[in-house]
């Protein structure tokens, strides 16, 4: 049974192109994800996605890119908060495909769709206005990914970032504000 | 808003958020930077949103609009019936990974055409580009064993999709479970498989999915068709590890090569890969690991680490169903190691070790099906003589059949001439002189010593040269007596031109008739020996009739003829008659069981001789055997026929599989052997010859190669010239050299038998063939292309004549098509490859190959 290493030194394995290394993170990463996908499903009640997949294809996007340099965890979770983001919205939009009637498939936010489910709709939205906060305050652009888009609770996130969680609290409640000034009315 | 001014409203934000509503106002009524509020208002407004979107989990988002969904199969439903591109959506075939297929007709009025058509779902950005940008690839894609891609596009509402030619069919594990139980006939199918493969490289394609789903067998052809070519390098990447991707992912892990794991370079090697594992799953019925391959984890971790099963196991402890029920022979362990190590070739972690290209893989299955040595387990160009020889067994048995011929003529007893006329010949022919002449020739009741054989021929030959001149007038049975001697020493090419003249000339004389037929008998033996093929058939046509009567004379005589007969069919390779004569021989004397226990032993030891060459070891070993224990009870265990007996066992043994107790007779008779007969005799040839065999299949290669030229040697200068047999075994050690990829000593050695053969062998004897096809082999691998064309021709000019032999002829043509592609000749002629056709079809143990006669256009 092997030690399993800090996270930070496996990144740095990792980096090095160390395959092991590449595998002990994977469970780790497995594990640390899992946890934060079932709890943040937990309260929707029994769902067709199952959260390891989240997991895997989030794990997936990271590991193609696995050139880039990972400092620290905080980095890494942020990457990994990314990499959700880009797959919820992949998944959400493939659903929206799949499911939907006839002749629908463009994402696009004028469209109502017929049974009235806005999913979506709320999905591409929220991601369009994080688009613009994120070029002009990456702090809260991260913070959004983190907590929205990887369910990561503030608790969390403060002790990722080495703050206390009134400030993380706050840092969202602004970066809330902004997204939803600058989600199109919709309906 | 830009940064600098978004700084600015978050810092009064902040500050906002924690006064009360009063205060809120009074600090935004003295802000310096008044341009600021409506944004902050905004923002504040925004905060009485209580359940704005933003505020569960973005999975939540989703999981709600997946948990709205009343029914999966609605949309998909939904779309029967609908148009797509030029065809209109008939019926659903099923769900993919990546999206629906569904049977489609083409609507369009141009033609009749069904399609299959997969709705390419789950699109994600960038996959439009990249799939247009495929299509042209896949569209050239032009082979009878892959599924054509008839058309592809995108719907009005922009979903990609395929359109692929409509294969009616089965699953190729299903099919095989169903129709095909033997190893060969998966095999065969495989490489039709592989040739897809092999095309679709050349087209630098690349598969990357292959799985039983995705080669269907067709009901109508037996054909196999290769589905969804190209569709996971179309539709794939997310990095490396897609196969644990449970919606979006394509591929099946079960079938995934370590690279698709790690997320390494996908290459033609992940197709060899995967075909292996396909091949693995055919032949076992199960896959090369243990672990479960839906739990991805565990499985790619056995993908990585954990050496891929032996076949051996595999099959020892099979696993549900599926994989062959037949044809894994394990009689020849070699074999089964061939196919194991083709097999670990393919699924090699390293994707360099793997088969570099489908052709070499190709080869290799080729190799095997013929019974030929594969590159995975000998590498590089080597050339195993033992499984050569498991194929030419006629030209490692051979040492003991000369001996077997000659065993019978020193007890063969000559008749007694009883005609008046004939007094002096009488005298000259008399029992007694017959007894003096035969026991100076009787090599098994010489010894050794000083004299050899030929010491004892011209002593004779002396004594039979002082008489004929004392008595010209008396020809023709003195000429007999003394070509039956010489038949006894084996001179046999000084024996058949005296049965020639004398044959003729008894003919119409009034002899007693046993005494004619005496002379046809001997006569058609030196005939056949010496290559008279045609005449000694004609004296043993006219012997026959005379033989009525069961007389012991008679008896013998007729033994004598089916042993002559059981010597040509033996030496034309036909084990099946030669044993066929045996057991007419067996049958002849059994009436005579009691008076002549002498033949019974000789025809004991013809049919024990015959079940072995066909394979029938058990029973071959009863025989010879007992043969034995006849002989030692006839004549003691240190006469020359227990010995020679002995012998045989001793070639059956290493016949049969079992080359240490096959010398264990072998090597204690050696010396025996070399004393009753001498060293330069046949028996001591065929001893070492035998003892070379052995060795051979122990893999001493070296001793074997000492005991082959010591035999060669051995005949060499024997009295028997019998260099026919010289030829047979230098032919050993060349193809021991040829094994170990010595191919210039192994050429020279080939060309040494070549010229040994030049009198001694028919031109047409089958085992010329084998010789001129081991040269061209050798030569071709010395790249000399030009004497391997040489040979490779005159290997096929004998061959044709030789129908039973469809193998040796298919691996010739291939060997021929491999020559003239090397020299630049092909396409291969189309007699040529008819040639394979009929061949091919001729034998009922192989299956026929498609034949390009043609480059294919593209």
């Amino acid at each position: 049974m092997r030690e399993r290493r800090a996270i930070t030194t496996l990144l740095g394995a990792v980096a090095e192109g160390d395959r092991t290394a590449e595998g002990e993170l994977y469970d780790l990463v497995y594990a640390e994800l899992k946890r934060i996908a079932r709890s943040t499903l937990r309260r929707s009640g029994s769902v067709t996605m199952n959260p390891s997949t989240l997991v895997h294809e989030a794990y997936l996007k990271i590991s193609a890119d696995a050139g880039r340099e990972l400092n620290d965890s905080n980095h890494f979770y942020s990457l990994l908060a990314r990499a959700m983001r880009q797959v919820i919205l992949d998944v959400g939009r493939s659903q929206a495909t799949v499911k939907h009637g006839e002749g629908l498939l463009r994402v696009d936010l004028t469209t109502s769709l017929p049974d009235g489910d806005r999913s979506l709709e709320h999905l591409i939205g929220i991601d369009q206005a994080l688009q613009k906060l994120e070029v002009i305050d990456r702090e809260l652009g991260d913070l959004v990914e983190l907590h929205f888009f990887a369910g990561l609770a503030f608790a969390e996130i403060a002790r990722l970032r080495d703050q206390n969680e009134r400030t993380v609290r706050r840092h969202w409640e602004t970066a809330r504000a902004f997204l939803l000034d600058h989600m199109a009315p919709i309906g | 808003m830009d940064a600098a001014r978004w700084a600015a409203v978050r810092r009064h934000f902040e500050i906002l958020l924690d006064l009360a509503r009063e205060g809120r106002a009074a600090y935004l009524d003295a802000l310096d930077d008044a341009d600021l509020r409506p944004d902050l208002e905004r923002m504040l407004a925004r905060r009485e949103d209580d359940e704005a979107p933003v505020d569960q989990p973005a999975a939540r988002l989703i999981a709600g609009a997946i948990a709205k969904v009343d029914d999966d199969g609605d949309w998909e439903r939904a779309q029967i019936g609908r148009r797509v591109g030029a065809f209109r959506l008939e019926s659903k075939l099923g769900a993919g990974g990546m999206g629906t297929v569904y049977r489609a007709q083409r609507v369009d009025g141009r033609f009749e055409q069904v399609v299959a058509i997969k709705l390419v779902l789950a699109a994600h950005p960038g996959l439009r580009e990249r799939f247009r940008n495929e299509q042209g690839i896949l569209a050239g894609l032009n082979h009878p064993n892959i599924a054509q891609l008839v058309d592809g596009g995108e719907t009005e509402d922009g979903i990609p999709y395929l359109a692929m030619e409509f294969v009616d069919g089965v699953p190729i594990t299903e099919y095989c479970n169903a129709h095909l139980p033997g190893l060969a006939d998966r095999l065969a199918l495989s490489i039709k498989v592989a040739e897809a493969l092999s095309q679709a490289h050349r087209n630098l394609v690349v598969h990357r999915d292959i799985k039983p789903n995705n080669i269907l067998v067709t009901r109508e052809e037996a054909r196999p068709k290769l589905l969804d070519f190209g569709i996971a390098k179309l539709l794939g990447n997310h990095g490396g590890a897609q196969m644990t991707l449970q919606k979006l992912g394509p591929m099946t892990p079960a079938y995934a090569a370590p690279e698709q794991f790690t997320g390494g370079a996908i290459s033609v090697a992940t197709d060899v890969y995967q075909f292996g594992v396909l091949l693995f799953r055919l032949i076992t019925g199960r896959l090369p690991y243990d672990a479960d391959p839906d739990d991805s984890i565990a499985w790619g971790r056995a993908v990585l680490e954990h050496e891929p099963i032996t076949l051996g196991r595999a099959l020892r402890h099979r696993t549900g169903e599926g994989g062959v029920r037949e044809g894994v022979r394990m009689r020849a362990r070699d074999i089964h190691r061939d196919l194991d190590a083709i097999l670990q070739c393919c699924l090699a972690k390293d994707p360099a070790r793997r088969y570099g290209t489908m052709d070499a893989l190709i080869g290799d299955l080729r190799a095997f099906l013929d019974g030929r040595p594969v590159q995975a387990r000998h590498g590089g160009n080597l050339y195993r003589a033992a499984r050569f020889a498991a194929r030419h067994r006629w030209s490692v048995g051979l040492g003991t059949a000369a001996l077997l011929g000659l065993v019978g003529l020193t007890v063969f007893s000559l008749v007694q001439w009883r005609s008046a006329r004939h007094e002096a010949e009488r005298a000259l022919v008399s029992a007694q002189f017959t007894e003096e002449l035969l026991k100076a020739t009787d090599p098994f009741n010489a010894r050794g010593g000083t004299r050899t054989a030929l010491d004892l021929m011209n002593a004779a030959s002396e004594v039979m040269q002082r008489k004929l001149a004392a008595h010209a007038d008396l020809g023709n049975p003195a000429a007999v007596q003394i070509a039956n001697a010489y038949i006894n020493l084996g001179a046999l090419s000084l024996a058949h031109p005296l049965y020639e003249k004398a044959i003729p000339e008894m003919r119409g004389q009034a002899l007693p008739p046993l005494a004619y037929a005496a002379a046809l008998e001997r006569g058609a033996f030196a005939a056949q020996r010496n290559g008279a093929l045609e005449q000694s058939r004609a004296w043993l046509a006219e012997l026959e009739p005379l033989l009525a009567g069961e007389s012991h004379d008679a008896v013998r005589i007729r033994d004598g003829m089916i042993g002559t007969l059981w010597l040509i069919a033996r030496d034309g390779g036909k084990a099946e008659e030669a044993l066929a004569v045996a057991e007419r021989g067996v049958a002849a004397i059994a009436p005579h069981r009691a008076a002549l226990p002498d033949i019974v032993q000789r025809a004991t030891l013809r049919l024990g001789t015959s079940l072995t060459d066909v394979g029938r070891f058990a029973e071959g070993e009863v025989q010879l055997r007992s043969a034995l224990d006849q002989s030692i009870a006839l004549f003691g265990a240190a006469h020359g026929r227990s010995i020679t007996a002995r012998q045989t066992l001793g070639w059956h043994y290493s016949s049969a599989g079992h080359p240490e107790r096959g010398l264990a007779e072998l090597e204690p008779i050696a010396t025996r052997m070399r004393e009753v007969f001498g060293a330069q005799s046949q028996w001591y040839g065929a001893n070492l010859h035998n003892r070379g065999n052995a060795y051979r299949q122990l893999g001493r290669d070296d001793q074997a190669m000492a005991a082959y030229r010591e035999s060669a040697e051995a005949y060499r200068g024997s009295t028997s010239e019998n260099s026919a047999q010289v030829g047979w075994a230098l032919l050993n050690v060349g193809y021991i050299l040829h094994g170990r990829g010595r191919l210039a000593e192994a050429l020279e050695v080939y060309r040494e038998v070549s010229d040994s053969w030049r009198t001694s062998m028919a031109a047409d004897a089958p085992i010329r063939a084998d010789l001129e096809f081991a040269m061209a082999d050798a030569a071709h691998g010395m790249q000399d292309g030009e004497t391997a064309a040489a040979h490779i021709e005159r290997a096929m000019a004998l061959l044709r004549a030789r129908p039973q032999d469809g193998r040796l002829l298919a691996s010739a043509l291939a060997l021929s098509g491999e020559i003239a592609r090397v020299r630049g000749e092909l396409p291969l002629p189309a007699g040529v490859a008819q040639d394979r056709h009929g061949v091919a079809g001729a034998d009922t143990g192989f299956r026929p190959w498609r034949i390009e006669t043609e480059p294919r256009s593209r």
